[in-house]
């Protein structure tokens, strides 16, 4: 009998979180069997998670200590920033933080001032706000990628998820799995003991006639065949496909096991996209937690440019690497606030701010070394529009600065009123992506309603 | 309360995982109610079969359907129906089919005395005695039960009376069962 | 089980699919239970077995025939009788909590989080015994404590600890510190005549260890006993009682500490902590091992230092439900609008508003739609900081993001202006507008006095039993679930366990329950006096019947031209949609009808508002407004009906 399972995570497992070091760890150059991917053009997703708002200033969106001895915006790591200039001209400030990035700068892009759910500062309804574009959730943009409208031949799967899941209100992950390092070896030596369904044709040609037999009419059950018969129609290849799936080396950390293993899932054409969710929890409401934001913003890059390392390291074939195939996108599902109300600005912690998200994105078909928008309060001289003092009196958060979708440039004006419109959203972020994968234009992100879709940023495709 | 406060879960991080919210169709009963009806209609009185050992790798009884645990407001996870569920139910239950298979000339597992006997008759196959509608009809009840209306025990018998005729009885029960669990009235759910 | 006890006549293969439906309204009103064939009468048997004996179906060892000679309600009743409907029963009320796990058992032993939901064992244990089920609703009560854990976490263990048992550890563990107080107590037995102050110094550094000490105790306990022992203070009270003695005793202005004073502080903290710990041994698993629901046994909360009744959100909630300092315990309060009162808070007309109002969201914008129910039955919650840890005594409340604020700031959210009959804005909100609609309270316990009077809950539970025994997202007509509904409350006021029991009863003889292959959106069963009509979808025909038809009943001479209760084919020949005539007197597209319903659904202007000058409940308008919504994303993507 299944055993319940255990109740995770503990306090003390807790405690224990942002203890795992970075720094570059070596990938083991595995063998691979030449991608069996029938696509003469591959192309994957891979979205890299920082969960519970990430506060970009610890990043590529940082200010200059003068705003924090001016007490507008806290500042734990106590460095001045330096400049990160895009190959557009766009501007940034860094933090000493992403050091170990700068050795990818020409493999991504920063997306600085991206407006998340205008009306909604909770982390559900900002991560709902990522995947589907609405914040109590629907279709996740994820499984679109994978979609036959593409022109692809879509993958067994719409992605994999090697990592601890996230918590979203999506209808249709059915075709995203979980499947970590750890279950692979087992499974793998499992499955190749065991004769793939087809094998006894007889046998799956009365089970597919069973299943067929009650498809077609409108209930529940009948649509629950359905299912069942494509599952069975493709199942086979996944068993084959997982059965030939390498276990990745237990001597590798955490992040490259968890890198190898999607790096054959791609390879073996078992999945579109993978969602990895970095261990760290980026909501720091507590002086404390936000105190402890180097470090947790040193392990998590660390990790991150583990993973762009091994992206970059791990062959997908005889002639690309997994980084050449593969679109990679870092989010969060929210900013921070610069600080708390009422708490002295060493003391403080921060909440939550869905005007001023950033966004890393680059790999396959992605302009890279762009620097695209910006956010406001730059420093501590800065004024602000009307429109953002609507919004945030108190002058808490940053807000993305207006964006000219044309030239891909922030604009210089201070709207009186807000209009979504004049704004970088995350809806401009997605529909580029789908632009990218050839979704078709019935799935893009509309800014509201009444509106168009969000503007794509063709300047930010090669 | 500081005490308390350092006490406490730090930052926890966002809990379980994705429902399935389209619950528009049938889902998946998931592995511990398909574990538990199993055991009920086999099993020795009050006992658990362990049919976990049947699961290709642990924690693939995630990609079965569960109820999600700890954390969140509980879900529904991993029902609807995909290729890679399918085939991790197809390597499970083959591996439990097969087991039943090998009962006929050795033990793999401690059953009911009533299915340990319908079983015993039916390792006699091909013989005239193991085709009899009576026992077929016990058999399929013992793993189907009465999820199935009465057309799947037919077309089930028709197939295997007609193809699987002459074959070996290890051969016939594994393929027997196995059509049997993976048959959508045995696995899914509402 | 012999296939010759069956004996169905053999037959050829029939097809299973469904015959023809065409889309059609509510169908004839079907109450009895349909003539089944002896085969589809064992699939109910067994089906209704698993239902009511916790997944157990019928076995070799049930007598099936016996059950095929009874009819379907003895059936249902004598599976209700079975010890097994106990752990089914508590399966059922961890649905309706929203924390169903796959199982409760494991290998014959209940699981540590069967235990975890004291109302819905409370609510279990009542209906068993035929007495008060609607326990279930009652916010505060009983703690059961789950037999205490077997093993030991070796990752917490002491090196001088290793080879221990669990037990044998807890037993070290508690009279290590037990130890401590009586060492600090024959140290003030002996300065009982000097000036206190070595005494004093002992319990300085006692107060400096106090969190090793709690650390000390907590390493033989896992995280959901330390989340008991933490919320019951038997570990904190009793250092916290000695060291805030010491604090006023052991001052640097007074030349002699009151050793008598702190000798009896020791003394009441020594006695304390031995007491609770000899309570929370008793359920030692070697002496406490429930077979069934009723066998779980709660905690004598007399022997704790908090008096207060407990708290019915336990481990799992305290975590799923946290409250940070930005939150205003917004997601509990959503947690009971949700659960209790099948309240989604889906907005109704939400629409990225222009503007957005900073601070509490203003009546001005569309999240008012949520805010006007959520913000008031937060307050409910105000005292409870981290896990909802009872700050209501302390100055300062912490979050669960391990924020603080001052408590009486915190609360202020709450307070109502000035010149209002209410200290607080607190309590079940049906209507901004008409308050005696409301109910208005200020602690968990009027929230739970709300919960069991209000018929929304009943109603509520009884949508959630349905849910469970046929499908969640199955359709069903409000009139239906009003008869079943009223049936229940009737019930309910002599006997709830038999009321719920009835229940059972009758969506066990549902059509719905009946079926094999529900379509999802199809209403199966209505209420006895429902008449056969062509009409709107049954989702939302019962709401429209209700609230709307009575000045929309007829495109001639009725108000607007629009007949809600008539579904007709839409100019396009595609779509249905109402009749609805423009002032050309011309059938309007579908589009323009939903689009304007919706506007009038979600306007906050009371001449537009609908419907005009009454309430309707907001999960009627919530659910009336999503298929509107979904009726147009379906028209718009130009899928036919």
């Amino acid at each position: 009998m299944s055993r319940p399972k255990p109740m995770h995570p503990s306090r003390r497992e807790v405690l224990r979180f942002g203890g795992l070091g970075a720094g570059t760890l070596l990938f083991a150059r595995s063998s691979f069997a030449s991608s069996i991917s029938a696509d003469a053009d591959p192309h994957f997703f891979l979205l890299v998670v920082l969960n519970g708002g990430a506060d970009s200033s610890y990043m590529f969106d940082a200010r200059p200590l003068s705003m924090t001895r001016a007490g507008k915006i806290q500042n734990y790591l106590g460095k001045e920033p330096d400049p990160w200039i895009g190959k557009n001209g766009g501007k940034a400030l860094s933090t000493s933080l992403i050091k170990p990035l700068a050795a990818f700068r020409d493999r991504f892009s920063v997306l600085n001032g991206v407006c998340m759910a205008p009306s909604f500062d909770g982390h559900l309804q900002n991560m709902n706000f990522l995947f589907a574009g609405k914040p109590f959730g629907g279709d996740s943009f994820v499984p679109h990628l994978n979609s036959s409208e593409t022109g692809r031949k879509p993958e067994s799967l719409d992605a994999i998820v090697p990592t601890d899941p996230l918590f979203i209100n999506v209808d249709n992950h059915s075709g995203v799995v979980p499947l970590r390092p750890a279950s692979v070896k087992a499974l793998s030596a499992t499955l190749r003991n065991v004769e793939p369904p087809g094998s006894d044709h007889g046998l799956v040609d009365f089970m597919r006639r069973r299943l067929a037999a009650h498809t077609g009419d409108a209930g529940r059950f009948s649509a629950g065949s359905s299912l069942m018969l494509a599952g069975l129609d493709g199942a086979a290849q996944v068993h084959r496909q997982l059965a030939s799936l390498t276990a990745p080396s237990e001597n590798l950390g955490p992040e490259q096991q968890q890198l190898a293993l999607i790096a054959e899932c791609f390879r073996l054409s078992i999945s579109r996209s993978a969602i990895y969710v970095l261990p760290e929890s980026f909501d720091v409401h507590a002086p404390d937690q936000a105190k402890a934001q180097p470090k947790l913003f040193s392990d998590a890059i660390g990790r991150i440019a583990t993973l762009f390392k091994g992206l970059n390291d791990t062959p997908f074939d005889a002639k690309r690497s997994l980084f050449e195939v593969t679109t990679v996108m870092v989010a969060s599902e929210l900013g921070r606030t610069m600080r708390g109300v009422d708490l002295p600005i060493d003391q403080t912690g921060t909440n939550h701010n869905q005007f001023s998200n950033s966004i890393l994105i680059g790999g396959k078909g992605i302009r890279a070394g762009l620097v695209i928008g910006a956010s406001d309060l730059a420093d501590e001289k800065a004024t602000v529009s009307k429109a953002h003092l609507a919004l945030d009196g108190v002058l808490e958060k940053t807000m993305g600065l207006p964006f000219d979708f044309s030239t891909l440039k922030s604009r210089p004006d201070q709207p009186d009123a807000f209009d979504i419109k004049d704004y970088l959203t995350i809806g401009s972020v997605v529909n580029t992506v789908y632009a990218l994968f050839d979704v078709p234009k019935s799935n893009y992100r509309s800014l509201r309603r009444d509106l168009p879709a969000a503007p794509v940023l063709h300047g930010l495709l090669v | 309360m500081k005490p308390l406060a350092v006490a406490l879960l730090a930052g926890v991080a966002l809990c379980a995982a994705v429902a399935d919210g389209a619950a528009q169709t049938s889902r998946f009963k998931g592995w511990a109610a398909i574990s538990k009806e199993l055991s009920t209609r086999i099993a020795p009185k009050g006992e658990m079969l362990d049919l976990d050992r049947f699961l290709p790798a642990a924690d693939m009884e995630d990609l079965l359907g569960r109820w999600s645990t700890f954390g969140s407001e509980h879900a529904f996870q991993n029902g609807l129906p995909n290729a890679i569920s399918i085939a991790i139910w197809h390597a499970t239950l083959s591996n439990f089919a097969t087991s039943v298979g090998a009962s006929c000339s050795a033990p793999q597992l401690e059953f009911h005395a009533k299915f340990a006997q319908t079983l015993k008759d039916l390792c006699s196959w091909p013989a005239a005695g193991a085709k009899a509608d009576a026992l077929l009809m016990d058999y399929w009840l013992a793993i189907m039960g009465y999820n199935a209306p009465e057309p799947e025990y037919v077309a089930w018998r028709d197939h295997f009376l007609a193809s699987y005729k002459d074959r070996p009885a290890a051969e016939t029960i594994t393929a027997m069962t196995l059509a049997i669990t993976m048959n959508p009235y045995f696995l899914l759910h509402k | 089980m012999a296939a010759s006890q069956l004996r169905p006549p053999l037959q050829t293969p029939q097809s299973t699919s469904a015959p023809e439906r065409p889309h059609r309204a509510s169908e004839v009103v079907r109450v009895s239970s349909p003539a089944q064939s002896p085969w589809e009468k064992r699939w109910w048997i067994d089906k209704t077995a698993k239902l009511l004996r916790a997944g157990e179906g019928i076995g070799p060892d049930d007598d099936i025939e016996a059950l095929l000679k009874m009819s379907e309600e003895e059936i249902a009743r004598h599976f209700m009788n079975d010890p097994r409907f106990g752990d089914a029963l508590l399966d059922f009320n961890m649905y309706f909590m929203g924390f169903k796990a796959d199982d409760i058992k494991t290998d014959g032993a209940y699981n540590s989080h069967a235990f975890d939901f004291p109302n819905t064992i409370s609510a279990a244990q009542a209906l068993l015994s035929n007495g008060d089920y609607f326990k279930l609703f009652d916010l505060e009560g009983p703690l059961f404590l789950a037999p205490l854990r077997r093993e030991t976490d070796p990752e917490n263990m002491l090196p001088g600890d290793a080879g221990l048992t669990a037990a044998q550890l807890r037993r070290k563990v508690v009279n290590e510190l037990k130890v401590v107080f009586a060492n600090l107590g024959a140290s003030a037995a002996a300065q009982m005549s000097s000036n206190g102050q070595d005494l004093c110094r002992q319990l300085a550094d006692f107060g400096a260890r106090k969190d090793a000490l709690t650390e000390q105790v907590h390493r033989a306990f896992d995280d959901a006993e330390i989340f008991v022992l933490t919320r019951a203070q038997v570990v904190s009270w009793p250092l916290d009682s000695v060291a805030r003695a010491a604090r006023e005793e052991c001052v640097k202005y007074k030349p002699k500490a009151d050793v008598k004073r702190l000798a009896a502080a020791i003394q009441a903290a020594s006695e304390q902590f031995s007491t609770s710990f000899e309570e929370i041994l008793r359920f030692e698993p070697e002496a406490y091992e429930p077979e069934s629901v009723l066998d779980f046994k709660a905690v004598d909360l007399s022997t704790f230092p908090i008096k207060d009744k407990w708290l019915a959100f336990g481990y799992e909630q305290a975590v799923a439900l946290q409250n940070s300092s930005t939150n205003f315990n917004r997601k509990r309060s959503a947690y009971v609008l949700k659960r209790f009162f099948c309240d989604d808070l889906t907005p109704v007309g939400f629409e990225d508003p222009q503007e957005h109002v900073a601070g509490a969201h203003g009546s001005d914008t569309s999240c008012f739609a949520c805010h006007y129910k959520l913000d008031p039955m937060a307050g409910f919650f105000r005292g409870l900081g981290a896990q909802f840890y009872d700050y209501s005594r302390e100055r300062t409340i912490i979050f669960d993001d391990l924020a603080d604020d001052s408590r009486s700031r915190y609360e202020a959210t709450w307070r109502t202006r000035k010149g209002s009959s209410r200290k607080w804005n607190i309590g079940y909100v049906r209507s901004p507008r008409w308050e005696n609609q409301n109910s208005y309270g200020e602690t968990l316990g009027d929230l739970s006095k709300i919960i069991r009077e209000a018929p929304e809950p009943k109603r509520c539970l009884v949508k959630r039993l349905f849910e469970y025994m046929t499908a969640e997202n199955q359709t069903i007509d409000g009139g239906y679930l009003d008869h079943l509904t009223e049936a229940f409350a009737k019930e309910a006021a002599v006997s709830s366990s038999q009321a719920m029991k009835n229940a059972i009863v009758r969506i066990a003889k549902s059509q719905t329950y009946h079926e094999r292959n529900a379509e999802p959106q199809r209403c199966y069963d209505h209420a006895p006096d429902a008449t056969a009509a062509k009409g709107p979808p049954c989702r939302v025909a019962y709401i429209l019947q209700k609230n709307c038809a009575q000045c929309h009943g007829t495109i001639y001479g009725g108000d607007a031209s629009l007949d809600l209760g008539a579904w007709i084919t839409a100019p396009d020949g595609k779509n249905r949609t109402f009749p609805h005539l423009d002032d050309d007197m011309q059938q309007r597209p579908a589009q323009d009808t939903i689009t304007r319903m919706m506007e009038r659904l979600v306007s906050t202007d009371p001449k537009r508002r609908m419907p005009k000058n009454k309430i309707m409940s907001s999960q009627e308008r919530q659910e009336l407004y999503l298929w509107a919504q979904q009726e147009l994303s379906r028209i718009g993507k130009g899928d036919v009906q």
